[in-house]
């Protein structure tokens, strides 16, 4: 040991045998100082501090140990280091690695930190950070000791280690893929995500999302996304579908939650392949959808019997035993077989069971719990079942077959005794006509019940031979194809009397005459003399309806059934093609053929009958007013039909027309009368006012009158005179022009020339508006054979009117335009206007519009220049705006 | 001699008023139309006024309104002159407080019994 200490201790205090005393003193003072210093220090310390000599006493130990470790000072000091902190399982190698240091001088554990656990003086264990190093040389002087408690870091390490392992190895071995998608790209991938998705792992982080998604699913994900990121709360689990690279269509379950992946929230999500288990899962469904709509759905009972228990009853089986499912699992049905039928099941089980040949079907009847039987067609097979043999048999309910057959078998009965008790006669000939079987209704028919012989041959109860021959000829045409002949004849007793018969008559089988025919019979005299008696009256009641002067319909459901002769005159077709037909084709308009058809059901459903005036066409399409009224053939049910009266009221419309002109014009005539009456009280009392009161002034002031006022007072009795015959020529005027007795006398004249004339009148009329009118003549001459008067009537009254109603002033325009055929002359100003609503009146005798207010005239004017321009084969428009003027528009035709 | 005007659109029937007036021995004045009639009554002292109906701007029926409406011309003597002889106008006249309405044509004679009248009535 001594050996090995000389070469493994280089280290030496440096300080230990170079410092003289004074230095000495100086640094033990300062030695001291440091060391309380130090001590202090020590003291406050977190950590643990502590000493031990070489032997591994206990020598320091601050509050920090205590504080760790829960020794005090005076607990730890003097006792062995190892035994107080280092637990039992490390002592022995702490004793023999210091004892290996201070032999050896080689340690593995000093001025090192090393982790370890160490123990507390309540036994717990705790890891701690512990490093140590050698006082003085060699460790002779022992050993200072750090001790530092870790647990908290460790644990939090651990959990950390713990924690990252758990994931992992969830995560790396998780059954599912899981992915992290981060701002829409993958961001981490699990390597069964990388198997499930079928991309490589490298490829897949940084991938778009979407991009792993089928392409019909992208946006309800993206939707769903966006709703759970805005805090929607959705199922966690979606079924989505995967598109492989191949095309391959797969299902993925997933799941998916918003987590925080680095920091930042992402969205996670798992998920696995559901394609097979779903395609597993919807095969199943199907088979056992099939399988339970066959077994519970079959018209047929099923029952499985193995081991004579009964393992299968389908609801079907029990329906038809009525009983319930499980009462017929547990008690089987051999207790509602009919008694009957007992034996012969049992001897068929027996026989069958011993492996004899059993015939697998037979019918069977079940005692109903209530009443009656119930037959079953019983169809048994041997079928695996359960592993083991069992029998299923098959129940079908045979009921309904079994009644018809029992109805059959008894109409089979009754046929005979029909035939023989039929009140139709009917017979067996042979195919010379020989009767070989006749029923008694034959017999009677033709009288031969009381006679001994009986029918012999049909010939003799023809009415003549020649009928027989006639009749024999077409039966045997007809037989011979198969054909029934039928007919109705007159034909005689064995006594000779004569009676009408329906006679018919088939081969007994067409394709062997030999069998010869089968007859039947009927006396039909009393029928037909009641048709007779029928169609007497018919035709005489139809000749009745027919000759009646009224339009007589019998409808059904719309359609002629029946028209009487009138009518069919009235509408102008046959009655043949009116019967049959819809009454559409005699109404005008097919929607008010309609709307009549809803009304006339209304009423006639409700009062029982409906009348009503209305056009219908004849066939030359020309439309006619009728009266037309109908009644039900059974009350209030226009179902049974209906029948129609027509009345032709044209005329009587057309009187009601006239009346109604008629007395339009008079109201037109009464409105121009009264508007003549207001006319010539204003317009004729104003100028007779000025008349009167001049000659009053001439009479009774004569004499005082300055001579310059009796020339005026005489001007004024002038014009006022000229005024009022003016006005009694245009009244009189109008009257011709309404009497059309306005001459009209056109000459060639050249309308350019006259218009400049006219306007010259017009000026020395209103000298005033001299600068305000504007004429725009062509340079041409327009010349036509015009009515120079009537023209005047025409351009004087439109210009003085254009003036007139211009109070305000305003330019008046007089433009004269020659076109193709025709001129135009059009007088413009930007008077008063004319009010919309009135326009249609102003043309009008006396019609003078509602906002002329204080300016005069009579309401004349422009009815006279109408007349003169209709005269003239030419028409006049206007067009007003009452803000801006009118302007009057002359079209006269040019030759 | 009275002062009295009169509203007359119709210069022959005017012309013939004023003559006959004058020659009665009044003061007359005259207006053209209901409007600028309204404004010399408001302007000039009347003892009566002569006013046709049927004028522009404003007829006889406007300016006898706005002479009732105005306390001070209330009693100032109108006579309206008219063309219409509908007994309804006369009413309607006689209604807003004209003292007489005048068909015309008109006798001057009646006209001046009526002047009379009206300028000095005869009490009760």
């Amino acid at each position: 040991m001594g050996r090995l200490r000389c070469t493994t201790m280089p280290h030496r205090d440096p300080f230990a045998n170079d410092l003289n005393l004074s230095d000495l003193r100086l640094s033990l003072h300062e030695l001291q100082l440091r060391e309380r210093h130090l001590v202090g220090l020590l003291g406050s310390a977190p950590d643990s501090v502590l000493g031990m000599d070489a032997q591994g006493m206990v020598t320091d130990w601050n509050p920090g140990a205590e504080r760790i470790l829960g020794w005090s000072p005076e607990e730890a000091i003097g006792r062995r280091l190892s035994e107080l902190i280092v637990p039992p399982r490390y002592r022995q190698a702490h004793e023999e690695g210091m004892r290996r240091y201070l032999q050896t001088g080689q340690s593995r554990v000093l001025n090192r930190i090393i982790e370890i656990e160490a123990l507390r003086k309540d036994g717990a264990e705790i890891p701690v950070e512990l490093s140590i190093w050698a006082i003085g040389a060699d460790g002779q002087q022992g050993f200072g000791a750090f001790v530092r408690d870790v647990s908290e870091r460790y644990l939090a390490q651990e959990s950390l280690r713990r924690s990252e392992e758990r994931y992992r190895s969830v995560v790396e071995h998780l059954g599912e893929g899981m992915v992290v998608i981060q701002d829409g790209v993958v961001v981490f991938a699990n390597p069964q995500a990388s198997d499930t998705l079928r991309v490589p792992s490298p490829q897949l982080l940084g991938m778009r999302s979407v991009d792993l998604l089928h392409p019909d699913d992208r946006v309800g994900v993206a939707e769903r996304l966006a709703r759970r990121q805005a805090g929607e709360a959705l199922s966690v689990k979606t079924e989505i579908r995967r598109l492989d690279a191949d095309g391959g269509v797969r299902w993925l379950e997933t799941h998916s939650t918003n987590a925080a992946w680095e920091g930042r929230p992402a969205t996670m999500s798992f998920f696995s392949d559901a394609t097979e288990r779903k395609a597993i899962v919807e095969a199943l469904h199907r088979s056992e959808q099939r399988y339970r709509a066959v077994v519970e759905h079959v018209d047929d009972g099923m029952v499985v019997v193995q081991d004579q228990r009964f393992v299968f009853v389908n609801p079907r089986a029990a329906e038809l035993a009525e009983m319930s499912v499980e009462d017929m699992l547990r008690e089987g049905y051999g207790h509602r077989i009919h008694p009957d039928d007992r034996p012969i099941v049992e001897e068929r089980r027996r026989r069958r069971l011993a492996g004899e040949e059993v015939p697998s079907r037979y019918e069977i009847r079940l005692l109903l719990p209530k009443a009656g039987v119930r037959w079953i067609d019983i169809g048994v097979t041997i079928v695996p079942w359960d592993g083991a043999t069992g029998t299923l048999t098959f129940f079908s309910d045979i009921t309904d077959r079994k009644a018809l057959e029992a109805r059959l078998e008894s109409t089979l009965n009754e046929r005979e005794t029909i035939l023989q008790s039929s009140i139709v006669g009917i017979a067996f000939l042979t195919p010379d006509g020989r009767f070989r079987w006749a029923n008694d209704a034959m017999l009677q028919i033709f009288g031969a019940d009381k006679d001994e012989a009986g029918l012999v041959s049909i010939e003799s109860l023809y009415e003549s031979r020649q009928q027989y021959l006639q009749i024999g000829g077409s039966v045997a045409d007809r037989i011979s194809r198969g054909e029934a002949f039928e007919t109705e004849l007159r034909m005689r007793r064995l006594d000779g009397t004569l009676l009408w018969a329906s006679l018919s008559g088939k081969a007994v089988n067409q394709f062997d005459l030999s069998q010869g025919t089968v007859w039947v019979v009927m006396d039909i005299s009393r029928r037909k003399e009641l048709e007779e008696t029928l169609q007497k009256t018919s035709s005489e009641r139809e000749a009745i309806l027919n000759t009646a002067l009224v339009g007589i319909v019998l409808s059904v459901a719309r359609r002629h059934e029946w028209v009487n002769a009138k009518f069919a005159e009235m509408v102008g077709y046959s009655r043949e093609e009116l019967m049959g037909q819809s009454s559409a084709r005699i109404h005008p308009d097919l929607q008010l053929w309609e709307r009549l058809g809803i009304e006339q059901t209304q009423a006639l459903k409700a009062d029982g009958s409906f009348r009503n005036e209305r056009q219908l066409k004849r066939r030359n399409g020309e439309v006619f007013w009728v009266q037309m009224a109908g009644r039900c053939v059974r009350d209030r049910a226009p179902d049974s039909g209906v029948i129609w009266t027509f009345l032709d009221i044209t005329e009587r419309k057309q009187a009601e027309d006239d009346t109604l002109a008629a007395l339009r014009r008079q109201r037109e005539l009464n409105g121009l009368r009264s508007r003549f009456v207001s006319m010539t009280s204003h317009e004729f009392r104003t100028p007779l006012a000025s008349i009167l009161s001049s000659a009053e002034l001439l009479k009774d002031y004569g004499d005082r009158l300055p001579a310059e006022d009796k020339a005026q007072i005489f001007q004024t009795i002038e014009s006022s005179v000229q005024r009022m015959t003016g006005m009694l020529e245009r009244v009189l005027q109008i009257g011709r022009a309404e009497a059309r007795m306005l001459d009209f006398k056109p000459l060639s004249i050249d309308l350019v020339v006259l218009c400049r004339a006219l306007v010259q009148e017009v000026l020395t009329e209103h000298p005033a508006a001299a600068d305000r009118i504007a004429v725009e003549f062509p340079p041409a001459p327009i010349v036509g054979r015009f009515d120079e008067k009537l023209l005047r009537h025409i351009v004087v009254n439109l210009l003085s009117n254009a003036i007139k109603y211009s109070p305000g002033g305003g330019a008046v325009g007089l433009r004269l335009a020659a076109l193709a055929g025709h001129c135009t002359l059009e007088v413009s100003d930007q008077g008063i206007g004319v009010p919309e609503t009135e326009i249609a009146h102003l043309f009008e005798s006396f019609h003078r519009a509602s906002n002329v207010g204080s300016i005069q005239g009579t309401g004349l004017g422009l009815a006279i220049v109408k007349n003169s321009v209709d005269l003239h084969g030419g028409e006049v428009r206007v067009r007003s705006d009452p803000q801006r003027g009118t302007v009057f528009t002359v079209r006269l035709p040019v030759a | 001699m009275a002062r009295i005007l009169i509203i007359e659109d119709e210069p022959h029937i005017r012309d013939n008023l004023v003559r006959f007036l004058k020659l009665e021995g009044h003061a007359v004045s005259f207006a053209n139309d209901g409007l600028a009639g309204l404004e010399a009554i408001r302007n000039t002292p009347l003892e009566l006024v002569i006013c046709d109906f049927m004028m522009p701007r404003m007829n006889g029926f406007e300016v006898l309104a706005a002479l009732q409406a105005d306390a001070l011309l209330r009693r100032l003597p109108f006579i309206m002159l008219s063309a219409s002889a509908e007994p309804e106008r006369l009413e309607q006249a006689l209604a807003l407080g004209a003292r007489a309405y005048v068909t015309k044509p008109f006798q001057l004679a009646a006209l001046r019994t009526l002047i009379e009248r009206n300028l000095h009535p005869t009490p009760g």
